[in-house]
């Protein structure tokens, strides 16, 4: 049977998307989109991650419109994504060259450049600030007086840039892990081809960066649990800004030095320690390490340990687990498309559930025959 | 030339939509255009439907005598790649070129594959001349009887767009351009044949 489209209920349809607007209006405040961006930095970096858009302001924008929906916000980014003309592809980013203000290891105190707390939610007290409720903009302007000139009497100034080295880069010296040889094949786009099983790994990390943050961090956390096969620890974080470069698009002799740089960047970078068997030429088994690979936009950094761990998971596919199942896995993290089927269920379905319900009398019909 | 682009480009797409599904109808693109407007080597038609169609996510060639810096302009408009005939999303055959050329590129495009027939070259070819009376007979979807049409080539050059569009879905579509930003297009979906006297 094939979909039919109707129209119908255009007056009511119009009548709910007002109703809609009253409801975004009827407590009579507006919401700056400079508040948004300010105050809500990690709600603007979800959305901006989930719908791979890298633009607070739009992110701020759909928020603001979504009324704090998630999964509308996402919605509207991705559609407008899907708008945007592609001019350049940018060049491959090496994340040493990020400016870092976050980075930590839980596999060694003592990493060469040393552990950044920078800011993170990670060590205050969960207890709801009440203060708060009654905020002052001169109390806040005092305390960043204070902060700032704390931080130029406690800070030396430098003339050069100092790039946090990667943790792994320091086993590797040690050849506690293997050296890979840099793959610079294309990555696939999932955004201009649909995805195909096998996935390569350029495509499984994309749908992982773009995952919804619940379902991404739910999948990860099954792995450990149990339904899968990965417990990393968690090499290295790091947050920050990533400079971007693009080529010149049209001049066919092309220089490094040439590039242009478009902008900034911040992402969330983890790489995680997952030790596993190997069997070596003896055929004898051997604890081995490898890494893990997370990066999301903005400063999501659950989410990019999950990542990661499921990037480890699918690179090592086994049946019993769903979790290294790149269908199982891959097909359902995606927010727009898991939100977008469980809400057309709202859809009317007049037509098929009446054919049910048609089945269904026909066979109790046929059952009370029967025990006549 | 003035061009409001995203607006007028738009109107040119419809226009594009237009007789693409309606082969061999055709569509004025723009009323008392002369030649040169666009300072370009290439007729204003042509000009538009690759500023419409043409990204930096295609590849196209130029099939020409002597036009080679109409690569950098078109580059430089849309930020395609120029690519080898056998590569290329969309073929420019522009109006100095021999039948005999455009029937040999015709041979080496690309038509798609079966699971992908969309990875298929799209021409844009130049005609002096595009009328409805003409030797050229059209039916197929979106032709309700028949369609006649007349461009500056001859059955040959139509006998090799037959065998690359043989097996559907693979095959080329063409749009033909005139002097006067006047379009007609055969998809790969059209069955030509010849009338006999004329």
């Amino acid at each position: 049977m094939g979909y039919v489209a109707v129209k119908g209920g255009t007056m009511a349809i119009e009548a709910s998307i007002k109703r809609l607007t009253y409801d975004r209006l009827k407590g009579e405040e507006i919401i700056e989109i400079q508040t948004i961006l300010s105050t809500m930095r990690s709600l603007v970096d979800q959305v901006m991650s989930e719908s791979s858009l890298y633009s607070p302001f739009l992110a701020a924008l759909a928020i603001k419109q979504a009324e704090g929906s998630m999964e509308e916000a996402v919605f509207l980014m991705r559609a407008h994504r899907s708008t945007l003309p592609r001019l350049y592809y940018s060049q491959t980013v090496q994340s040493e060259s990020m400016l870092v203000e976050r980075r930590i290891s839980a596999s060694f105190k003592d990493i060469p450049g040393g552990q950044l707390l920078g800011s993170t939610n990670d060590y205050t007290h969960r207890l709801l600030d009440f203060n708060l409720a009654n905020e002052s903009l001169t109390e806040n302007k005092e305390w960043l007086q204070d902060y700032r000139e704390s931080l130029q009497n406690n800070m030396e100034a430098s003339d050069s840039v100092t790039y946090f080295p990667k943790v792994v880069d320091y086993l590797r010296k040690e050849s506690l892990f293997e050296e890979y040889e840099a793959d610079n094949t294309p990555p696939d786009d999932i955004t201009k081809e649909s995805l195909q099983f096998p996935a390569s790994r350029s495509a499984r990390l994309q749908v992982l960066t773009r995952g919804q943050t619940g379902a991404v961090t739910a999948l990860g956390y099954a792995s450990l649990r149990g339904y899968g096969q990965v417990h990393p620890t968690v090499g290295e974080v790091r947050v920050g800004d990533l400079p971007i470069y693009v080529e010149h698009p049209n001049e066919v002799e092309q220089d490094d030095e040439d590039q242009f740089y478009i902008g900034d960047i911040k992402v969330t970078e983890v790489e995680s320690f997952v030790p596993i068997t190997k069997k070596n030429e003896h055929n004898e088994e051997e604890l081995e390490f490898e890494i893990g690979y997370g990066v999301c936009y903005g400063q999501n950094e659950t989410k990019t340990i999950a990542m990661s761990i499921l990037d480890q998971c699918l690179e090592h596919p086994e049946w019993e687990y769903p979790t290294h199942d790149e269908e199982f896995v891959l097909l359902h993290i995606d927010s727009v498309e898991s939100t977008g089927f469980i809400s057309h269920l709202k859809l009317p379905h007049y037509v098929t559930f009446q054919s049910k319900l048609d089945s269904i009398r026909q066979i109790k019909k046929e059952a009370k025959k029967d025990e006549d | 030339m003035a061009m409001v682009q995203t607006h007028d480009l738009q109107q040119v797409y419809r226009k594009l939509l237009h007789s693409m599904s309606r082969p061999g109808t055709i569509s004025i693109m723009e009323e008392n255009v002369h030649q040169s407007d666009n300072g370009l080597p290439c007729n204003h038609a042509s000009f538009l439907t690759m500023m419409t169609l043409l990204d930096g996510e295609v590849t196209f060639h130029i099939i020409s005598e002597n036009q080679t810096d109409l690569y950098n302009k078109i580059s430089e408009y849309t930020l395609a790649k120029p690519a080898p005939i056998q590569e290329a999303d969309y073929i420019i055959a522009l109006r100095d070129v021999s039948e005999n050329k455009v029937i040999q590129a015709m041979e080496q495009c690309k038509i798609g594959n079966l699971i992908d027939p969309q990875l298929s070259a799209t021409w844009i070819i130049e005609s002096e001349t595009l009328s409805n009376n003409g030797e050229l007979l059209l039916t197929g979807p979106g032709i309700k009887e028949k369609e006649q049409l007349h461009t500056r080539f001859t059955k040959n050059m139509w006998q090799s767009r037959n065998e690359q569009t043989k097996e559907h879905p693979l095959g080329v579509d063409v749009i033909f351009t005139d002097d006067i930003a006047r379009i007609a297009c055969v998809p790969r979906t059209t069955s030509l044949s010849f009338s006999e006297v004329k």
